[in-house]
């Protein structure tokens, strides 16, 4: 049963995000051409304008790219779950759990590749450039990379696994907190959308001033640190920034914890279908 | 005959109002009930809290001696009373998903009766008509070999060659030992295929009976006893 | 089209009845095999169980007999036929009477009457 689900909710999504998806490789691949081979010139007004046109796009159609598969991913599990179609998704012999989690994972995947997707394109249409430029030899490539590995004081496969990670878990959180909002204003027996939409930016408001309050100790640190005559090195900030990542890591996660808990209890005990 | 569906003392409330009070129902198999009742009686919340829908305040509800849940999804054919299914699905992807879901759906049965109606399996659903969407629907649900059928409205606004079309499928495709439970208000329309009644009154089971019993007994048809038990 | 049923008798009494007058009328001739329950029940727009029971009873009387596995048919026996269209005919006439009293009514006036009608339907 579960290979089921999963099957009709890929077969499903896949409509929608699959062509999106290929639309961006497709985007990175051509770009990557132009770029390499120098199609065109990029000399003079007209074409640096040009040049800096297409970048411009290029941004906004990935940002573009989010939005819409966020929102469609919005759109998807509020009208399976909790309007007319939850009569038919909740009425299947499979346990509500069940149903939630392979939406929830799905959801992920798609979000995470997507969000994988868009950093390979930006860093090879990057490269290219460089490369193109001839200001990307192989030594200088290796500085880079040492540079980076001295910096963070990590070898370069710890740091993509780290930045793997906390692509993952950002997903995962920015997911189950649009899910978790729209589980709560489903409660609500009119307007459940609009609830839906308030309940996000109260949750989102309630965030900001918990981060606020919880980073005022630690910005003091960084601005005592850049002030005072101890401030020696740039290591401090690194370990500084660490510190960071560790804990809002540790937020993140106990917010999925939450999002989790809430969601699974609301679909199975508190579903509100009119 | 084996008890199917089973309500002891349940009961749901919203806040301060009470939509289902005390509710005590036992089905057996074979049957055709009706769950009659006006509007904002109850009927929707119990055929509900039958489906795993909603989770009553107190007592419980059994199918087969097991609570609700997904062992009773498996045997219960469920038609809401209004569109459920995604529009822009085909009617063939639709199958696919009931065929994958559920190992009672018969899905030769279900291309059969497309094919008298003269419905194209490609069709999307929302290319067609409100009438033909809840006839797909009703297809669906009767193509199921399930112990218990639950009807919530199923001829409600329906024209009465439809009725006519939407009663002899629910009549030709039931299994002979399963049930039916069919909540209504329009009862003369559907009283000679009922053979018991439950009346329902603000969250109260007002009368259960058979319906020989009522025009034996009162000498009218349960129409009219309905009316005279829910006169204003 | 589903059969006009009285609301206020007995639904399997009225299918009984109607089964009868389709024996009689010829539209179910001797011997033939009748539909299953569940198809009579659909044409008839009734439930399963209560065309059962009248099935049951109409077998009872010996007009109709099952077939363990084949079926039900009607039975072949036309005299039998003959003395219910008989029975019928009678219990027909004598609630005409019965109705024709109650209106004031002598039976020799009836019966002029009956003699003029038909003799204008045959000018």
């Amino acid at each position: 049963m579960l290979g089921k689900l999963f099957k009709h909710e890929f077969k499903d999504t896949a409509k929608i995000l699959l062509p999106l998806n290929l639309a961006l490789i497709g985007v990175t691949i051509i770009g990557m051409i132009i770029l390499g081979l120098k199609v065109f010139d990029f000399e003079g007004v007209a074409m640096g304008f040009l040049a800096a046109s297409m970048v411009f796009f290029y941004v906004l159609a990935i940002i573009a790219l989010f939005i819409v598969t966020y929102i469609y991913l919005m759109i998807r599990f509020y009208r399976t779950m909790y309007s007319d179609e939850g009569y038919l998704t909740h009425t299947l012999p499979v346990s509500t759990f069940s149903v939630f989690n392979v939406k929830l994972l799905v959801s992920v995947f798609w979000a995470f590749l997507t969000m994988i997707l868009a950093v390979i394109s930006v860093i090879a249409l990057f490269c290219t450039v460089l490369q193109s430029a001839g200001e990307l030899t192989s030594s200088e490539w290796n500085y880079v990379l040492y540079e980076l590995e001295m910096f963070f004081d990590k070898s370069v496969p710890a740091l993509i696994g780290k930045c793997l990670l906390y692509m993952l878990v950002s997903c995962l959180s920015g997911l189950l907190m649009i899910y978790c909002s729209i589980s709560i204003g489903q409660l609500f027996n009119k307007y459940k959308v609009a609830a839906s939409i308030v309940t996000y930016i109260i949750i989102y408001i309630v965030l900001q001033i918990v981060n606020l309050i919880l980073n005022m100790h630690r910005s003091m640190q960084i601005m005592t640190n850049s002030l005072s005559y101890a401030y020696q090195s740039t290591y401090d900030d690194v370990s500084i920034i660490g510190d960071i990542f560790a804990s809002s890591m540790i937020q993140s996660v106990v917010l999925i914890v939450i999002y989790y808990i809430t969601c699974v209890y609301i679909s199975n005990k508190k579903l509100n279908l009119t | 005959m084996s008890t199917i569906l089973e309500c002891k003392n349940l009961t749901k409330r919203y806040g301060n109002f009470t939509a289902l009070d005390q509710i005590n129902i036992s089905l057996e198999g074979g049957h055709i009930v009706g769950l009659l009742g006006p509007n904002g009686s109850g009927k929707t919340t119990l055929i509900k809290i039958i489906n795993g829908l909603l989770t009553p305040t107190s007592g419980e509800a059994t199918v087969h001696g097991k609570p609700i849940g997904v062992e009773s999804k498996k045997v219960i054919s469920y038609l809401p009373d209004h569109t459920y299914l995604n529009k822009n699905m085909r009617i063939r992807d639709i199958i696919d998903y009931f065929e994958d879901f559920y190992s009672d759906f018969d899905t030769k049965r279900a291309y059969d009766m497309l094919a008298k109606l003269s419905i194209n399996p490609t069709d999307k659903l929302k290319t067609m008509s409100k009438g033909t969407k809840e006839k797909v629907q009703l297809i669906l649900v009767m193509s199921r070999h399930a112990d218990l059928y639950v009807l919530d409205e199923p001829i409600a606004g329906v024209d009465p060659a439809a009725r006519d079309y939407i009663l002899n499928t629910i009549l030709s495709n039931y299994d002979e030992n399963a049930t039916i439970l069919i909540s209504t208000h329009l009862i003369a329309d559907i009283e000679n295929i009922l053979d018991q009644v439950i009346f329902i009154h603000n969250g109260h089971i007002r009368l259960s009976s058979t319906v020989e019993e009522i025009r034996e007994q009162n000498g009218k048809s349960v129409d009219a006893l309905f009316r005279e038990v829910f006169k204003c | 089209m589903p059969w006009n049923l009285d609301s206020d008798r007995p639904i399997f009494i009225q299918i009984v009845e109607r089964i009868q007058l389709d024996i009689i009328s010829g539209i179910y001739h001797p011997g033939e095999k009748l539909p299953s329950v569940r198809e009579l029940a659909g044409i008839a727009a009734v439930n399963p169980n209560t065309m059962q029971k009248a099935l049951s009873e109409l077998e009872r009387s010996g007009l109709v007999y099952s077939h363990r596995t084949s079926g039900r048919f009607i039975t072949e026996d036309t005299e039998m036929i003959e003395n219910l269209k008989a029975s019928l005919a009678e219990e027909k006439i004598s609630e005409f009477f019965e109705s024709m009293t109650k209106l004031g009514f002598q039976k020799t006036e009836i019966l002029t009457m009956i003699e003029k009608i038909i003799k204008g339907e045959q000018e």
